[in-house]
């Protein structure tokens, strides 16, 4: 836009090329355009933003794949799956099939879903051939180890080890023999809804408190409301979090109140400065001149007006509420393991690293990418809805 | 944009409905009343799956409550037996004990016997009959509470606990309610709970340590059991109604009743630790009661054949010349360093090394629990309520600057005070209550509600405790009833002296946090410097046996929130000289290694049902 | 004007004393007890309770708090004689390194978010433009203690260049200044990540709106060069609203995070917080608290006066007249009111 304001300088005008079209001043209030309402005009906008469709598309596949994956294998988030052994017809035992490493058909040759690990032993564990078969394990290279032992690193392949060679784990399994693929999913549906439920709460609380405070703004009620949202504001929200989990019982629906018990301030602050500047605007002076209810005033005329940036707001508190779900489960005040987060699979992660390394990078890797999509979400539709970004 | 929101909305009602569950669910607080459905979940768990994939420290998967290596009693021969041992004599004839194999390479090739052991076919055919006989149908799903608390390290148990009960017992749901360790203190009493998860470890060598909780109306009787038999047995030992084999043999029998007969209590495992230490550490063994280690007889192999080549930097940084150093990680601050009010393990451990009680805990390759300390010699009575304690006569009082304060020396009255003390209603101690436990007489005091009393009536009061100095360096003690864990309740360190001289100088600052000098010392080191990053022990002259104490220096670095990851890294870069290896997952990467050294506790592990549903 | 600022003086007073009772009565509410020793049983815990006063009616245990308060004693610790006054020997003692740690991030983040947003700017749609937003929304997109484990893994344990947390140099223990210098830089690198990525991006948005505006055309009109335009006329009035984003983010950093501090050692306020108030400290708690909210209001106050010492003539005059404090004041004074949109999360 500015470049193009740049160059009026620059262009040269032919008179001869230009002719009056009509004089009729009817016609020339006519709108030759397209007629577009706001929420059409953004939408558009905001598919012309290749970057934030792409997210969009991202985070509704990964939502919806999700919830299908979890819905058709019910209960897996918590018991191992249960598999018998087609040769024995046996079922395969839980220890088999515990902190088994990512392994992927027919992508076995990128070295990273192959299923196997590198492990550092000391030579002796390898010759006794109890726990490491001969035929499960390349040695990569042994040296003198610190206490004067012999040390070697192998490459072990860890289904041929535990004998279920027959079997693929997309994302591997953890410490309690639990598939990590159906569980990463589980977390990823679970963080979302926390991430949604817990906004909309939030924007809904914000949207109330902030509207009653922007409409009798400057007033009594406004001053003490707003005194209560500073007082409100000022414990720190780790505190308030811990404070209003321990009145609840502990799981989803308790961390979505704590959440957007946590998070309406900003809401709530952002709704009363919209409303104190739009109070003053000139066609809100001349609805209530023509006498419109204070009703009317709110909902018809202000309200639409900032339901963009409203809508922002939101988008930008989902990751919010998400990270801090992970935070909470940091300090075991998160979802129950049972019920898996990204938040509770990451801590399990942190746990399990030295071992099973994929199961801190494969929740972290598909956490950042939720994120990262949201976010860039959000800044296009700030750019789409923010009515003075309009037009660049 | 509304269209994305709808879908946004439709989506979010498409979970929240995914969310619920077609099946009917019936709370299982009746059920669990029943000791068929009780037996049912006790048989469904795989214990020895927990033990040895996820903890992977040899910890002994465990059917029983009493730990196994712990004191039972006197036995026939007049020697001391093994609690589990006598249990499976008494009762292996009849009931059919079952083991679990454990891993290769453990110290034992089998776990302890005993009761309800894993067993999923007769788990699904109990299970089936109660439901036939509770009436539940074909769609319902008995829902079970589990009160637990929300330690990170638990975590994994809870989901296997869960997922073998769900798994094995069809028509199941454990519903975890994970709260932190202070609300499950206040929310266990209130019985709103079917299983809760407990520990306990012993507080002296005597199984009642264990089997008191379970008896009618102790306060950590949370299940609200009761047994009359089960009361009869404890209570009758507890008066020395029963003595030596007899003893014992009721002992047994009280388990059986608790584990066998009514299923009160489901326990899961015995921890063992498995950790990382220098090879040429000697003597470093922890104790199964009271503070872990006892430094004083632990010692470093100077020997050049002792340390491999590699380890030159090392050697040369902890036998320095003539000095000897340890270095070690603390985790968690000392809060309270006054023995009398102190109630953590930290804080116990690190007294056990500066002070010294009336006994100390033996050297770990003798045989003996205890030796006399500060008492150089004890008679007991006949009836063995009344002990008479002869004094050493030149144990000094050491300040932090290691040298004698006021050329004081431990008199009987140092004891006498510190007893008081620990007995004082106005100080409120927390473990006031080992005095009920060892049963001096007049205990009563430290319970008696004292706030229409003057300080005068109080003191005299007190003056009645059965604690007297009959002699500058003569002390009796005079209990209720005889009990034989009398004499090693005294290496614990509420029961140390205090000088009264100084505490009365300090006031509430004896033994604050980060003074050393607010501290005196009568044992085998003083706190040379004590701040945020750790403290140090340094070895006392002036401690009547500091020809034993091999270490010069004991060098403690305060980590507080080190991840175990982080711990082991310390002990690889050479920062400390022992650690524990606190998950399967660690054990796994370093389990192999030559300077691996198991540890094995007497901590028992266990879920209780909730019987009496209050 | 003084009675003004006498009034927003007083009325901070009642504010922190709604805070403090506001926190109390949450605190006296929350379940739970300070004693949490598993030994003890209900009746022995009670007694205990009872001789600190934990079971007097909440107006009698109320009072005896705000009497204490009222003399600028803030308790300590009560299961343990840890602290015995948590204000004396607690913040004042664990703030400086913390304020250290939490300044040098902010200043990293806010010098290299300043310069590559602005060049992002400049250079809009170049590859360096598209890399400044990417490295941004990833900068607020990773966890902090998923980053904190990456430094911790790659720097201290498979490369061993950085010592693995942070320890105080001690002779006693055998740490150096150096270590004690060194283990600070994996604190500051993971604290300033999101400093950097928030300040880049808020930077690199004012920076495009300004550029835009009737103001730059007419400096370009003026004949003014590409340089002076950018700088005396761009950055200038672009970083007026980033400043005030920066005054919430420095009081975060003072504060400390907890995920940093507990990855790697730090002595800070919010691990303390977080474990005092699990454990019911219910002293040490408020004062933690308390000195949060002090900050916090202290911060509204200044900005709040500074602005009401203006307040009269601005608003009659134009915003062009009012020069660089002015706007200042009042884009913190906006800040303040409208969106804290973002919510940066810092935990």
């Amino acid at each position: 836009m500015n470049n193009m304001k740049n160059d009026f300088s620059k262009i040269k005008i032919d008179k001869s090329k230009l002719k009056l079209v009509s004089n009729r001043i009817e016609e020339s209030e006519e709108i030759s355009g397209v007629s577009l309402g706001y929420w059409k005009d953004s939408f558009r906008r905001l598919l012309h933003n290749k970057i934030a469709t792409i997210s969009l598309i991202l985070i509704g596949f990964i939502f919806i794949f999700s919830i299908f994956i979890t819905s058709t294998t019910p209960h897996s988030t918590v018991i191992e799956p249960q598999i018998k052994d087609p040769d024995t017809g046996q079922m395969i035992s839980k220890k088999s099939l515990t902190s088994v490493p990512p392994r992927i058909k027919g992508l076995e040759w990128l070295g990273w879903f192959d299923g196997r690990v590198d492990k550092l032993l000391p030579k002796i564990a390898l010759e006794n051939e109890v726990k490491y078969p001969k035929d499960t394990y390349e040695i990569v290279e042994c040296e003198e180890g610190n206490t004067g032992k012999e040390m070697c690193t192998i490459d072990l392949d860890v289904y041929k080890q535990n004998g279920i060679e027959q079997l693929y784990f997309t994302f591997g399994t953890d410490q309690l023999a639990r598939d990590n693929w159906t569980r990463v999913w589980a977390g990823v549906r679970n963080s979302l809804a926390i991430g949604l439920l817990a906004a909309v709460f939030d924007i809904v609380m914000g949207v109330i408190y902030g509207s009653i405070c922007g409409f009798y703004g400057g007033t009594k009620v406004d001053n003490i409301m707003m005194r209560f949202i500073e007082i409100y504001g000022s414990i720190p929200s780790i505190v308030l979090l811990i404070l209003l989990l321990s009145f609840m019982d502990r799981g989803f629906g308790a961390l979505i109140i704590a959440l957007g018990l946590t998070g309406w301030i900003g809401v709530a602050r952002m709704v009363r400065a919209q409303y104190l500047r739009y109070r003053e605007h000139d066609f809100v002076l001349a609805s209530r001149t023509i006498g419109a209810s204070t009703k009317r005033l709110i909902f018809k005329h202000i309200f639409p007006n900032i339901i963009g940036q409203i809508v922002i707001l939101a988008t930008f508190s989902i990751p919010a509420a998400i990270f801090y779900e992970a935070s909470l489960s940091f300090i075991g005040l998160g979802l129950p393991t049972d019920q898996a987060s990204l938040g509770t699979l990451i801590n399990n992660g942190i746990t399990q690293r030295s071992v099973s390394a994929y199961l801190l990078w494969i929740p972290t890797i598909v956490l950042s990418i939720v994120m990262l999509a949201i976010n860039l979400l959000a800044n296009g539709l700030r750019d789409a809805l923010d009515p003075r970004l309009r037009g660049r | 944009m509304k269209k994305v929101l709808s879908i946004l909305f439709v989506l979010t009602l498409a979970i929240l409905l995914a969310g619920c569950k077609g099946d009917k669910e019936i709370s299982g607080s009746g059920m669990i009343q029943d000791v068929n459905v009780r037996r049912a979940i006790s048989m469904a768990i795989d214990k020895a799956y927990y033990t040895d994939t996820i903890l992977a420290n040899e910890s002994y998967p465990a059917d029983y409550y009493i730990p196994y290596n712990f004191y039972g009693g006197i036995g026939d021969n007049g020697e001391g037996v093994d609690f589990r041992v006598r249990a499976e004599q008494v009762f292996g004839d009849f009931l059919p004990f079952t083991k679990y194999d454990m891993p290769a390479g453990s110290a034992e090739s089998q776990s302890p016997s005993g009761y309800n052991h894993y067993n999923i076919e007769e788990a699904k055919q109990l299970w089936e009959d109660s439901r036939k006989r509770f009436g539940i149908e074909k769609d319902e799903t008995v829902v079970f509470k589990m009160l637990v608390h929300n330690t990170a390290s638990w975590t994994s148990l809870y989901d296997h606990v869960k997922a073998e009960i769900e798994k094995n017992l069809t028509g199941t749901k454990i519903k975890i309610i994970s709260v932190t360790f202070g609300e499950k203190l206040d929310k266990a009493p209130t019985g709103d709970f079917d299983i809760l998860f407990s520990g306990w470890g012993p507080d002296y060598m005597d199984p009642i340590t264990y089997l008191d909780l379970f008896v009618t109306g102790n306060g950590h009787n949370n299940i609200h059991y009761s047994n009359p038999e089960y009361d009869y047995l404890i209570n009758q030992a507890k008066i020395g109604a029963f003595q030596g084999q007899e003893r014992l043999d009721a002992y047994v029998r009280a388990e059986k009743i608790l584990l066998q007969d009514d299923v009160a209590l489901l326990p899961i495992f015995q921890s063992n630790s498995v950790g990382l230490r220098r090879t040429q550490l000697q003597n470093f063994y922890t104790q199964s009661v009271g503070p872990d280690y006892i430094l004083k007889w632990v010692s470093w192999d100077t020997t050049d054949d002792a340390w491999a080549a590699k380890e030159a930097d090392l050697k040369a940084a902890r036998i320095d010349g003539d000095e000897t150093v340890l270095k070690l990680l603390e985790t968690s601050k000392i809060p309270d360093m006054a023995s009398f009010t102190t109630t953590d393990q930290v804080s116990f451990y690190n007294l056990a090394q500066i002070n010294e009680g009336l006994m100390v805990a033996g050297n770990p390759q003798s045989n003996e629990q205890y030796l006399p300390g500060m008492a150089e010699s004890y008679t007991v009575s006949e009836d063995g309520k009344v002990y008479t304690f002869t004094l050493r006569e030149d144990q000094p009082w050491v300040k932090s600057d290691g040298t004698q304060y006021n050329n004081e020396v431990v008199t009987a009255e140092d004891f006498v005070f510190a007893w008081r003390k620990l007995a004082d209603p106005r100080v409120a101690s927390e473990y006031s209550y080992l005095l009920e436990t060892i049963g001096v007489k007049g205990w009563e005091i430290a319970y008696e509600d004292v706030t229409d009393m003057t300080d005068a009536e109080i003191d005299t009061e007190l003056a009645k405790l059965g604690v007297e100095a009959t002699g500058e360096f003569e002390l009796t003690v005079t209990l209720n009833t005889a009990a034989d864990y009398f004499l090693g309740m005294m290496s614990f360190p509420s029961f140390y002296p205090v000088n009264e001289a100084f505490y009365t100088s300090l006031g509430e600052d004896y033994g604050k946090t980060l003074t050393p000098e607010n501290l005196l010392y009568n044992g085998a080191y003083y706190l040379s410097n004590w701040d945020n990053n750790g403290h140090t022990l340094q070895k006392s002259d002036l401690y009547w046996d500091k020809d034993t104490v091999s270490i010069d220096k004991v060098i403690y670095e305060l980590v507080e929130s080190a991840e175990p990851e982080v711990q082991v890294q310390m002990y690889l870069d050479g920062d400390i000289d022992s650690v524990i290896l606190r998950t399967g997952a660690l054990v796994e990467t370093y389990g192999a290694r030559s300077d691996v050294r198991t540890t094995g506790s007497t901590t028992a592990w266990y879920l209780e049902f909730n019987i009496n549903n209050h | 004007m003084l009675r003004y600022v006498w009034n927003r003086i007083l009325m901070i007073f009642v504010t922190l004393f709604l805070i403090l009772t506001i926190n109390f009565l949450l605190l006296y509410l929350m379940p739970g007890s300070p004693f949490q020793n598993p030994r003890l049983t209900p009746s022995q815990r009670e007694r205990i309770e009872d001789k600190y006063g934990l079971n007097d009616p909440v107006l009698v245990q109320y009072g005896r708090y705000m009497y204490k308060v009222s003399k600028l004693d803030f308790g300590g610790t009560i299961a343990t004689n840890t602290y015995d006054d948590i204000f004396e020997e607690y913040i004042i003692d664990r703030l400086p390194l913390t304020a250290k740690i939490g300044g040098i991030a902010l200043i990293i983040g806010t010098v290299i978010g300043i310069t590559f947003g602005a060049l992002a700017a400049i250079r809009r749609n170049s590859w360096l433009d598209n890399s400044v937003t990417v490295l941004g929304v990833i900068g607020v997109s990773i966890p902090s203690f998923v980053f904190a484990a990456i430094l911790q893994e790659v720097f201290a344990i498979n490369l061993d260049w950085l010592p693995l947390f942070y320890r105080e140099a001690n002779p006693d223990i055998g740490h150096s200044l150096k270590d004690q210098n060194l283990g600070m830089i994996m604190p500051i690198i993971a604290l300033s990540v999101l400093p950097i990525a928030s300040i880049m991006r808020y930077m690199r948005t004012e920076l495009v709106e300004v550029f835009s505006s009737d103001y730059i055309l007419l400096a370009q009109a003026k004949g003014l060069s590409k340089p002076a335009v950018i700088f005396k006329h761009a950055i200038r009035n672009a970083l007026i609203p980033v400043i005030t984003i920066i005054g919430p983010m420095a009081i975060n950093l003072i504060a400390g995070s907890l995920v940093i501090e507990r990855f790697f050692n730090i002595p800070g306020l919010s691990n303390s917080l977080v474990t005092f108030t699990l454990a019911k400290e219910t002293y040490a708690t408020l004062a933690i608290n308390f000195f949060y909210s002090f900050m916090y209001v202290t911060v509204i106050l200044i900005v709040d006066i500074l602005y009401g010492v203006i307040d009269p003539r601005i608003r009659l005059a134009s915003n062009s007249k009012l020069g660089l404090i002015g706007k200042l004041i009042k884009s913190i004074k906006r800040k303040f009111q409208s969106d804290n949109a973002g919510g940066e999360v810092n935990e």
